[in-house]
């Protein structure tokens, strides 16, 4: 499962980029139309990843990884209403939340990277511990990075979320 | 059009990630964890400096070893020990072993100075598992003592965190305690105080 989750992301990722710089403009303004859907997406198989590995492969959260779900959880709900209602207003909540949680994804990753931060393993589950290890280099700190950044991304793109400029009265 | 292809990328990605998911190979845990019994107060879980436990008499311990050999350890038979408890999956302790067990190698230990290796913590599901086999690769040569599923005996001993040192005295009482990587200096600084709490009490008598 985490060779997929892996997979997925980096599809999502290149297909992104790809497609919004090179791809052809009725691509493009797919893209963009479609942007804040695939966010919600991204923000729901990144929760349903998390539970997966904690639930179901019984891999124990440590401290940064329920920072980072607090930063990913509330993005199911909120993208999800902002699709229903079509509300460009979401991207002043949802990119600030992502940001962190982007930010607190990359300070774990390089706890990963270099554990001798410290000396000591924590008795319960240390933020060192590399429970998936895809591709010797992709560890769930980084999988959550890509899908915060994922979500930035997504986000910025979307031109429906952009709110129209009001005309000045005259 | 593109969101309801991506839409079906995705279903398909996990239903067929949910069918290849094999199940982990099973290990057989007798011999990694067993039941144990502590008689005698529990430590406070250590601190640092200042150590409330110095003085204290550690409790005694009866499990067994990955040998599922049985061991009652009893910490006031004269004997001093420098006691480590270790988790396989803690990549502290995985650095700390191999130097331990070359200082072990090229030092004698002293008459009635034991260092004893308790494995706790265990998880199938986390690397460098099973730890028998990981202490062994590294070249332990003495017994391994296990700890029990829900980490008793590190418990009792007041570990607040891998890997975890505790000397104790011919009499049984702590002499000191420490926890995180050591060097070899600092180790042997342990096997000093072990040592020496076995001089006092002769001195004493």
């Amino acid at each position: 499962m985490a060779i997929l989750f892996t997979v997925l992301l980096i599809l999502g990722v290149v297909g992104t980029v790809t497609v919004r710089f090179a791809g052809p403009q009725t691509l493009r303004n797919e893209l963009q139309q479609s942007a804040l859907p695939l966010a919600w997406l991204v923000a729901i198989t990144a929760t349903a990843g998390s539970l997966y590995f904690s639930e179901v492969a019984g891999y124990t959260p440590c401290e940064f990884c329920w920072y980072q779900r607090i930063a990913m959880y509330p993005l199911v709900l909120t993208l999800g209403v902002a699709v229903r209602r079509q509300d460009p207003t979401v991207i002043y909540s949802a990119i600030p939340l992502a940001v962190v949680g982007a930010l607190i994804a990359l300070y774990h990753y390089q706890l990963q990277l270099f554990p001798d931060q410290s000396s000591l393993c924590s008795s319960g589950a240390p933020c060192t511990f590399r429970w998936i290890e895809t591709f010797e280099i992709v560890s769930i700190p980084l999988m959550a990075f890509v899908s915060f950044s994922l979500i930035i991304m997504l986000l910025l793109i979307n031109n429906r979320t952009r709110p129209v400029p009001e005309e000045p009265h005259r | 059009m593109l969101f309801a292809g991506v839409i079906g990328i995705v279903i398909f990605a996990i239903v067929l990630g949910f069918f290849l998911s094999g199940d982990s190979e099973d290990y057989s845990e007798d011999i990694e964890v067993a039941s144990v019994t502590l008689s005698g107060w529990p430590l406070p879980v250590f601190q640092g400096s200042p150590d409330q436990a110095i003085g204290a008499r550690a409790p005694a311990i009866s499990t067994k070893t990955t040998l599922d050999e049985t061991v009652k350890l009893n910490p006031a038979d004269g004997i001093a020990r420098v006691i480590g408890f270790f988790a396989h999956w803690c990549p502290h302790c995985q650095r700390e072993i191999p130097r331990i067990t070359a200082w072990l190698d090229e030092n004698n230990l002293p008459n009635r100075v034991e260092v004893i290796i308790i494995s706790s913590a265990v998880d199938s599901t986390a690397p460098n598992y099973p730890p028998s086999a990981w202490l062994r690769r590294e070249g332990w040569q003495g017994p391994i003592l296990v700890d029990n599923a829900a980490t008793d005996i590190a418990t009792g001993y007041g570990l607040s965190g891998f890997p975890y040192w505790v000397v104790l005295g011919g009499e049984g009482k702590v002499i000191t305690r420490t926890h995180g990587a050591l060097s070899d200096a600092e180790f042997s600084s342990l096997v000093d105080q072990a040592l020496q709490s076995l001089t006092n009490n002769t001195e004493n008598r």
